[in-house]
C-alpha cells in the first residue's frame, strides 16, 4: 500500500513533468482522474482506446468498455480552416496544437515524400471552400473576454487572462488566431456538434452576437492589413448625405470596413473605397447589413441599399461583374445610438465571404497577404491527395463529403486483439506508415494495460458507466459527484454568480451527488437535451451534450440515487364542506409558501416576479424539475441534500412552525405546497410577491371596487367584505360571477401607473358562476337557455343601493321585472358563505315560465335542494330546483312564482 | 433692413428688461395667487373633477373612484379645510355635477346619481341614469362629463379604443345623457378629450390631445352634429341617425382648413394650443362668468394642461358662425398635472391634480390648488381679435404709446400642424407676415396691428416683447396665438 501511493507520486510528478516537455495528447479526465493503480489503469487505456481513435482502425471486436470517439466531420474545411494552418497541422500535429488527439500519419516517412503527401493533403483540403482570414473589433473583443470567462469556457479550457496558470486538465484550444477565421470559428461555438459530432465540445446555446462576440475575442491577435481607403465625415443626417460634395474630416487606409476610423460614436459617416478582383465573370450577390445607413455601389451602381435611421438591417442585391477588377464603394452614416456594418458576398466560385477582406486599396493585382508565394490550387495535387485521405487512414475517423459522396477509406488494419501491446503506435519512435501519437509514459503504459486485458474487459457497471460519462465528457469540470471531481481550485474564481451574496450556491454549479433521486426522468433528459438555465443568477451554463451522448446517465443516474421513502398526504374535507376539493390544499400552500406563511417567496421569485431578497430558483419551476418524493425529504433537511446551502429547514427535525395550517402536520401542510407548486404557471400568486402593492382590506364595512376584473365583462363591480368572502357582480352580464375567500383584491395594477388590464382576485378558492343573462321566460324545460350578452337581450343595470351595514344591493331590469340581488355574507365553520337574496317585483303584469339559472356544469344532487357544483361548490336552494341537461353540461334552474307582484328566491353559497 | 431693425429693437428690449429687473419684475403670484390644500393623509386623491355644493361643500371626485367632500374651501387660509369621503367605489371618475339633492357622476361605465338618504355623510342610493356606451377593457376609454346645460343634459365625451380605433359603440363621441336617462349621439370625431365646460353663452367646449388627426392639444367646440377631425368611431353611425350621414373621411397629410372646407360637417379646432410651447395635454376647462371676481377676464375661458402644470387663458370670439381665437400662459404651479378645472361664482378656480401614468411638471403626485385674484390687475394682452388686415390688442390697463406703437415691439410669426392619420405633427408651413403699422387707440388700452400676409388656417404667434404700460412694466406674459382658421371680411 505504502509502495504504491509513493509510486503514484512519482507517477503524477513524471506526468507532470512531461505536460511541461513534450506535447502529448491532452485528456482532462486522463490527467485528473487516472493514475497508476493496477485496477484503473486497465480502465484508463480502454479510455484511451476509445478517445484516440484507436478502434477507429483497428475496428473489430471493439469490447464494450470502449466509448468510440467521432473526430470532426472535414466538410467544407478548406472555407473554414486556414491553408497554412491545415498543412502546418498535418506535417506535424503536436507541434501545431500541443495536446491534440491528432496522431502524425507521416512522422516514419522519408522528408522528401512526407513533403510531398502532406502537400497534397492540403491542397486537397484547401480546395473544398475559400478561407478569408478576418480582423477581430475592439467592442466585441471586450464582450468576448467577459463571455469566455464567464459562460462556462474556461471549465474546460482554462482562462486566458494574463497570468493564467497553464493547466494539464485543459483541453488545449492551440493557435487559434492562424486557423480560423471570425466567421468560421462563430458558425462553430453556435453549433459545435455540426462538425464535432463527438459531443466532448458542448454546446452554450450562445446566441449569435455572444458567439460572435467569443469569436472575436479568440481571434484578437488577427490584424488584417489596412487595405480600404476611406474618408470620414461628420454630421446630422437622416439618410445618407452626397459625400461627393463635402470635405472628409479625415481620410487614409483601414483594415476592413472599421468605423472606428471616424473616431466618433454619434453623427458621422464613412466612405469606404476599395477594389474587388473578379476572376471568373457572371452573376455575384452582395450582402449588406448597417445601424444606421448604408449602402453598396460597384463601379458606380447602387446594388444594395439600406440607407435611413434604423437598428441593424440586412439587405442584399445582384449584380452581373465581368472578369477583372472593380471598384466597391461603401457610404455609411451614423446618427445614435448602435453602429454596426457588415458585408459579404457569394458568386461563381466564390462561396459567401467576408468583403472588405477580399477588396485592395489599389487597382493593381491582388498582393500575397502573407510572405511568400500567391497560393495556387493544382488540380493534380488534389486528385493526390483525395487519394492520400483515403488511403493514409483520415478518411478512417474523418468524414468528408466531396460533391455528396463521403470518401471511404481504403486503409485497414489489424483486429485490436491481434494487436501487440507494445509496438505499432505504440513505438517509441515513429514508425513509417504507422499514425505516430506522441504518447506519454503514462498513457502508454496504461494502453498497454488494456491491450493485455482485453479478454477481461467487461460492459461497465452504472456507476463505472457514470464516472465514464462523466469523465469523458468532463462533466466533472463543473460537477462534483460522490466526491469526485467538482470545479478545480486553479479555476474556481472564474466561476461567478450574479448575486455575491448567494456565496458559492450562487456561482458553482451543483453537486450531482443524488441527482438523480432528486430530478425526475423528464427534466433529467430536458437538461441533457437542451441545456438549463434554471439557475439565472449563476453566470457558467449548463450547456448541452445531446442526450445521445450521454444517454447513459439517463438510466444510471436513477438507477444509481433514486430513492423512495415519503409520501403525499391524504387530505380529507369536513362533511359540511365539499369533500373533493383540492383547491382547498391548494390555498394552503399557497398560504404557506407566501409572506404571512413561510416566506419562501422572498428567496425564490414566482414566474416573471422577483422575489425581495436574493434571486433564487423559480417557484413556477420546482414540480416541474423535482421529484415529489425528494422534495418532502429535501424540504425537511435541506442541509443533509445540499451541504452548506442557504435554503432554511422549515420544519426542524421534522415538526411544522406552522401549527394552525393543516392541523399542524408536517405530512399535510408539505403535500399541499407540492401540490400548489404542481400548478406551475397556471398557481396563483402567493401572496407578498410582485412590486408596488395596494392590497384592499374591507375591516369594518364592505369596499366597493368597480374596474378590470378577471372573468368579467369590463363593467366588473368587487365587493370585498370583512367577513372575508368577496364577490365579483358584472354589471353588463346582471350576474355574481366570481365568489373567493381570504384576501380580497390588490388594487395596484390600476392605481399604479395608468391601469392597463385585469386584475384577479388576490384571494383563495376563486369559484366561476355561470355568466349570461340570469333570468328567462322558458315556455318549455325543452327550450335551451338564451345566448348573448344580458345588456342586449334587454336587461339594464339600475345601480345598488346600501343597506345600513353598507352591504349592496345590486339593481337591475328586465321586461318590466325589477330585480333587486342582495348577497350576503355568511360566517360559518371555518369560512363565510354566502346567502343570496334575489327579490323581484313587477308593475302588474306577472310573467310566467320565469327562472333563474343558478349553476351551469357538473352537478350533483345530495338531497332535496342541495347540490354540488363541479365538486368545488355546495348550493341550497329551495326545493322546487330544476336540473337539466345543457350542452354536454347540466343547468340548475329555479323556477320564480310571483305573489302580489313580488317573488323572493334564496340561495346559498358554500364553499 | 428688417432684420437691422429687429436687432436693434432686441438690444433696447434687453436694457429695458434688465433695468426693470433690477426692481424685480411681479409674478403670476403677485396677482393670482396660488393656495394649496392639504389633502388627507394616507389618502391619494388624484383629482378628475370639482362640484361645488348648495349647503356650502366642494365636491371633489378622484381617479381611484372616490368622492370626497370639502368643507371651508373657500376659507382665506386653505388649512381650514376639512375633507371626509362621501362615496367610494367609481371607475375614473371625470365628471362631477349637482341637481335636486343628488350628485351626478360620469365615470368609465356610466353617468350614476348618487345621495345620502339617511344623513349619515355617507351616500348611500347610487341609480345608474344611464350606461348606453360600450367599455372594451382598455385604459383609455375614459369618459368626461360636463355639468347640466339648459336642458338639463350633461354631455360626455368618450375617448377611443387607445389612440386611432373604436372597437365598442360611441367610442370617440359626444353624447348627451337627458334628464329621463336617454342617451343622444351628438357629435363624431372625438380622440382623447382631457376635460369638458360651457362658455357664456352655454355652448359646450372640450380639450382634445395630441395624436392622430391631432397635430397638437388644441379647444374644441361640440356644435352638436359636429364632427371633430378623428374618422375612428365613424362605425357607430351605423347605430344612430341622430346626427345624419357619416361625414366624408378627411384625407391624411392635408390641413385642418383644407378639410374644413371640402365636409361641412367637420368644426376646426377653436383654438390650437402650440405643442410644448403652451403646453402638451390640455385637460379640464372653466368660463369666468363671476361678473368681475376673478378679475379682468370676464367670460374668457381656462383650460389646465396636465403636463405643464398650468393653467391657460383662451379669449375668444365669433367669425363667420365658428369659434376661434387666441390663447395665452395665465398660471404655472399647479401642484401636479392639472386636471379637473372648475371656476366659483365667488372667484375661485380650483385645480384638480394627478401625474400617475401622464408625468406633469409639478412634481406632486396629486394635489388640489385654489388660485384666486387679490384685486391687482396684471398687464395683459386681455383680447386679441382677428381684422381683415390684422389684429387688434386690447390690454388690460393703459398702455406706453412709444412702445406699443412701435412695429418693433412685436415678433410674428405663423404655422400650422399636419392633419394626419399619423401620430401628432411637427409645426409646418411656416410664414414671417410683416407687420407694417402699430396704431395705439384712443382709449390708451389697445393697439391695431396692420399685418401683410395673415394666414388663413394658421396659429399666428405674437410676442409682444417690446410692450410696456404706462409704468414701464413688460407684460406679464408676451405671448399669445391666435388661431385664425376664419380671416373675418
Amino acid at each position: 500500500m505504502r509502495n504504491f501511493f509513493s509510486l503514484a507520486f512519482v507517477f503524477c510528478a513524471v506526468s507532470g513533468l512531461s505536460t511541461a516537455f513534450a506535447a502529448h495528447p491532452q485528456l482532462p479526465a486522463f490527467e485528473r482522474f487516472y493514475d497508476a493503480d493496477d485496477a484503473k489503469a486497465v480502465d484508463a487505456g480502454l479510455y484511451l482506446l476509445g478517445e484516440l481513435s484507436c478502434v477507429k482502425c483497428h475496428q473489430s471486436d471493439k469490447p464494450a468498455a470502449i466509448t468510440e470517439r467521432s473526430a470532426p466531420i472535414l466538410d467544407d474545411v478548406g472555407s473554414r480552416i486556414d491553408r497554412e494552418h491545415i498543412q502546418k497541422f498535418i506535417a506535424d500535429p503536436q507541434a501545431a496544437k500541443p495536446g491534440t488527439l491528432m496522431p502524425n500519419l507521416f512522422a516514419g516517412l522519408d522528408p522528401a515524400v512526407k513533403q510531398k503527401q502532406v502537400t497534397a493533403l492540403t491542397h486537397f483540403l484547401t480546395s473544398t471552400g475559400t478561407f478569408q482570414p478576418t480582423p477581430a473589433s475592439g467592442p466585441f473583443v471586450n464582450n468576448g473576454r467577459r463571455l469566455f470567462h464567464q459562460v462556462g469556457c474556461v471549465a474546460c479550457h482554462g482562462s486566458q487572462k494574463e497570468g493564467a496558470p497553464s493547466l494539464a486538465t485543459s483541453v488545449p484550444l492551440g493557435n487559434l488566431d492562424t486557423k480560423y477565421s471570425i466567421a468560421a470559428l462563430s458558425d462553430f461555438l453556435r453549433d459545435p456538434h455540426q462538425h464535432r459530432p463527438s459531443g466532448r465540445m458542448p454546446n452554450l446555446n450562445l446566441k449569435n452576437e455572444e458567439a460572435r462576440d467569443i469569436a472575436h475575442y479568440l481571434l484578437r491577435e488577427v490584424v488584417a492589413p489596412a487595405n480600404i481607403l476611406y474618408q470620414a465625415f461628420e454630421g446630422n443626417w437622416e439618410t445618407l448625405p452626397d459625400f461627393n460634395s463635402m470635405t472628409p474630416k479625415s481620410s487614409g487606409k483601414s483594415a476592413g470596413f472599421d468605423l472606428t476610423v471616424a473616431g466618433k460614436t454619434n453623427n458621422f459617416g464613412v466612405r469606404f473605397l476599395g477594389y474587388l478582383h473578379i476572376k471568373q465573370a457572371g452573376m455575384y450577390n452582395f450582402f449588406l447589413g448597417s445601424d444606421d445607413g448604408s449602402w453598396l455601389l460597384i463601379d458606380g451602381e447602387k446594388i444594395v441599399d439600406v440607407d435611413g435611421i434604423h437598428p441593424h438591417q440586412n439587405k442584399n442585391g445582384s449584380v452581373e461583374l465581368s472578369a477583372g477588377v472593380h471598384e466597391v464603394i461603401v457610404d455609411y452614416f451614423q446618427g445614435g445610438g448602435e453602429w454596426t456594418i457588415s458585408a459579404s458576398y457569394e458568386g461563381p466560385g466564390v462561396k459567401r465571404t467576408d468583403l472588405a477582406a477580399a477588396l485592395t486599396p489599389t487597382r493593381e493585382k491582388l498582393t500575397p497577404q502573407k510572405e511568400g508565394e500567391v497560393f495556387v490550387l493544382d488540380p493534380r495535387l488534389v486528385a493526390e491527395g483525395r487519394k492520400l485521405f483515403a488511403s493514409v487512414g483520415c478518411a478512417n475517423c474523418h468524414d468528408l463529403k466531396v460533391d455528396n459522396q463521403k470518401i471511404a477509406s481504403t486503409f485497414a488494419a489489424k483486429k485490436l486483439s491481434e494487436l501487440k501491446p507494445s509496438g505499432g503506435c505504440q513505438a517509441v519512435a515513429p514508425m513509417k506508415g504507422v499514425p505516430y501519437f506522441s504518447l506519454n509514459d503514462a498513457q502508454s503504459t496504461v494502453i498497454e494495460a488494456a491491450l493485455k486485458n482485453l479478454d477481461s474487459a467487461e460492459g461497465p457497471t452504472d456507476e463505472q458507466a457514470v464516472f465514464r460519462t462523466m469523465a469523458t465528457f468532463n462533466c466533472y469540470a463543473c460537477h462534483e459527484r460522490n466526491n469526485v471531481g467538482g470545479v478545480e481550485r486553479e479555476r474556481e474564481a472564474e466561476f461567478v454568480g450574479t448575486i455575491p451574496e448567494m456565496g458559492d450556491e450562487g456561482r458553482i454549479p451543483p453537486s450531482l451527488t443524488g441527482v438523480g433521486d432528486k430530478l425526475n426522468d423528464q427534466w433529467l433528459q430536458h437538461i441533457l437535451n437542451n441545456g438549463a438555465n434554471d439557475r439565472p443568477y449563476m453566470l457558467t451554463r449548463m450547456p448541452k451534450f445531446g442526450s445521445n451522448h450521454v444517454k447513459t446517465l439517463l438510466s444510471a443516474f436513477p438507477d444509481l440515487d433514486r430513492k423512495t421513502l415519503a409520501a403525499r398526504a391524504k387530505f380529507e374535507q369536513p362533511e359540511y364542506r365539499v369533500k373533493a376539493a383540492e383547491y382547498r390544499v391548494k390555498a394552503e400552500g399557497r398560504g404557506m409558501v407566501g409572506d404571512k406563511g413561510l416566506s419562501c417567496m422572498k428567496c425564490h421569485p414566482f414566474g416573471n416576479k422577483q422575489s425581495t431578497g436574493i434571486q433564487a430558483l423559480n417557484l413556477q419551476t420546482m414540480a416541474k424539475r423535482l421529484r415529489e418524493d425528494w422534495f418532502y425529504r429535501y424540504m425537511i433537511n435541506p442541509q443533509e441534500y445540499r451541504r452548506g446551502t442557504r435554503m432554511p429547514a422549515a420544519w426542524p427535525n421534522g415538526r411544522t412552525i406552522l401549527p394552525k395550517v393543516l392541523e399542524g402536520d408536517t405530512n399535510k401542510q408539505l403535500s399541499a405546497i407540492w401540490l400548489y407548486l404542481a400548478d406551475g404557471e397556471k398557481a396563483a400568486v402567493p401572496l407578498g410577491v410582485g412590486g408596488q402593492s395596494i392590497v384592499l382590506v374591507p375591516e369594518k364595512t364592505p369596499i366597493i371596487y368597480r374596474n378590470f376584473i378577471t372573468d368579467l365583462s369590463p363593467r366588473g363591480i368587487a365587493v370585498g367584505y370583512p367577513e372575508e368572502a368577496h364577490l365579483a357582480f358584472d354589471a353588463e352580464e346582471m350576474v355574481m360571477r366570481t365568489i373567493w375567500h381570504g384576501a380580497f383584491i390588490d388594487a395596484a395594477k390600476h392605481w399604479v401607473g395608468r391601469g392597463p388590464g385585469n386584475q384577479t382576485p388576490l384571494g383563495d378558492h376563486l369559484v366561476k358562476l355561470p355568466t349570461g343573462q340570469p333570468f328567462a321566460v322558458l315556455e318549455s324545460l325543452d327550450v335551451s337557455w338564451p345566448g348573448g350578452k344580458a345588456r342586449d337581450n334587454g336587461y339594464s343595470f339600475r345601480g345598488y343601493e346600501l343597506n345600513a351595514d353598507l352591504r349592496p344591493t345590486f339593481l337591475y331590469s328586465f321586461q318590466g321585472v325589477m330585480v333587486a340581488d342582495y348577497p350576503a355574507p355568511v360566517p360559518s365553520e371555518g369560512d363565510t358563505n354566502f346567502l343570496r337574496t334575489l327579490t323581484l317585483t313587477t308593475d302588474g303584469k306577472e310573467p310566467e315560465n320565469l327562472y333563474l339559472r343558478v349553476a351551469v356544469g357538473d352537478l350533483e344532487k345530495r338531497e332535496a335542494g342541495v347540490y354540488v357544483l363541479d365538486q368545488i361548490l355546495k348550493l341550497r336552494v329551495p326545493d322546487d330546483a330544476i336540473t337539466r341537461p345543457a350542452n354536454g353540461k347540466q343547468e340548475l334552474l329555479l323556477p320564480v312564482t310571483f305573489t302580489d307582484n313580488k317573488a323572493e328566491l334564496k340561495i346559498e353559497y358554500v364553499w | 433692413m428688417r432684420v437691422f431693425l429687429t436687432i436693434c429693437l432686441l438690444t433696447i428690449s434687453t436694457s429695458l428688461l434688465s433695468a426693470q429687473e433690477d426692481q424685480q419684475l411681479p409674478t403670476e403670484q403677485d396677482y393670482y395667487p396660488l393656495a394649496p390644500f392639504t389633502l388627507p393623509e394616507g389618502e391619494v386623491l388624484e383629482i378628475g373633477a370639482i362640484q361645488p355644493i348648495p349647503d356650502g361643500r366642494l365636491a371633489v371626485g378622484t381617479r381611484r373612484g372616490e368622492i370626497w367632500m370639502v368643507e371651508n374651501a373657500w376659507a382665506d387660509d386653505v388649512s381650514q379645510a376639512k375633507l371626509t369621503r362621501f362615496a367610494h367605489g367609481f371607475h375614473e371618475i371625470l365628471g362631477l355635477a349637482w341637481k335636486d339633492g343628488w350628485l351626478y357622476v360620469t365615470h368609465r361605465p356610466d353617468v350614476s346619481r348618487i345621495r345620502d338618504t339617511n344623513d349619515d355623510g355617507v351616500a348611500d342610493e347610487f341609480e345608474v341614469i344611464n350606461d348606453g356606451w360600450g367599455i372594451s377593457g382598455d385604459y383609455h376609454e375614459y369618459a368626461f362629463g360636463s355639468k347640466f346645460d339648459n336642458e338639463g343634459n350633461i354631455w360626455v365625451t368618450l375617448c377611443l379604443t387607445g389612440s386611432f380605433s373604436s372597437k365598442v359603440p360611441y367610442r370617440g363621441w359626444c353624447v348627451r345623457v337627458t334628464p329621463d336617462g336617454k342617451m343622444i349621439p351628438t357629435c363624431s370625431g372625438i380622440r382623447s378629450p382631457g376635460g369638458m365646460g360651457f362658455n357664456h353663452k352655454r355652448d359646450v367646449f372640450y380639450t382634445d390631445n395630441q395624436g392622430p388627426w391631432n397635430g397638437t392639444c388644441s379647444l374644441k367646440w361640440l356644435r352638436p352634429g359636429s364632427f371633430q377631425g378623428h374618422p375612428g368611431g365613424f362605425e357607430w353611425f351605423k347605430l344612430t341617425d341622430a346626427i345624419g350621414d357619416k361625414p366624408q373621411e378627411p384625407e391624411s397629410g392635408s390641413r385642418i382648413m383644407v378639410e374644413a372646407k371640402k365636409i361641412p360637417e367637420y368644426e376646426p379646432p377653436v383654438i390650437l394650443f402650440p405643442y410644448k410651447k403652451m403646453g402638451q395635454s390640455a385637460s379640464g376647462i372653466a368660463c369666468d362668468t363671476t361678473d368681475g371676481n376673478f378679475g379682468p377676464f370676464k367670460n374668457q375661458m381656462f383650460v389646465g394642461d396636465q403636463t405643464f402644470s398650468t393653467i391657460m387663458r383662451c379669449y375668444l370670439e365669433e367669425i363667420q358662425g365658428h369659434y376661434q381665437g387666441a390663447c395665452f400662459p395665465f398660471r404655472e404651479g399647479i401642484g401636479s398635472g392639472s386636471l379637473a378645472v372648475e371656476m366659483t361664482d365667488s372667484g375661485a378656480l380650483f385645480v384638480g391634480g394627478t401625474n400617475r401614468g401622464w408625468g406633469s411638471r409639478g412634481n406632486k403626485p396629486f394635489s388640489l390648488d385654489r388660485i384666486t385674484w387679490n384685486g391687482k390687475t396684471p398687464f395683459e394682452i386681455l383680447e386679441m381679435k382677428a381684422r381683415p388686415d390684422g389684429f387688434e390688442l386690447v390690454f388690460t390697463q393703459e398702455v406706453d404709446p412709444a412702445t406699443v406703437g412701435n412695429i418693433a415691439s412685436y415678433k410674428l410669426q405663423t404655422y400650422t400642424y399636419i392633419f394626419q392619420s399619423s401620430y401628432g405633427s411637427p409645426e409646418v408651413d411656416h410664414t414671417f407676415p410683416e407687420i407694417t403699422s402699430a396704431e395705439v387707440g384712443a382709449d390708451g388700452k389697445s393697439v391695431v396691428l396692420k399685418i401683410d400676409g395673415l394666414q388663413e388656417g394658421h396659429v399666428h404667434e405674437l410676442i409682444a416683447e417690446g410692450v410696456r404700460n404706462k409704468d414701464g412694466l413688460p407684460l406679464l406674459h408676451q405671448e399669445a396665438y391666435y388661431t385664425l382658421n376664419y380671416i373675418p371680411q
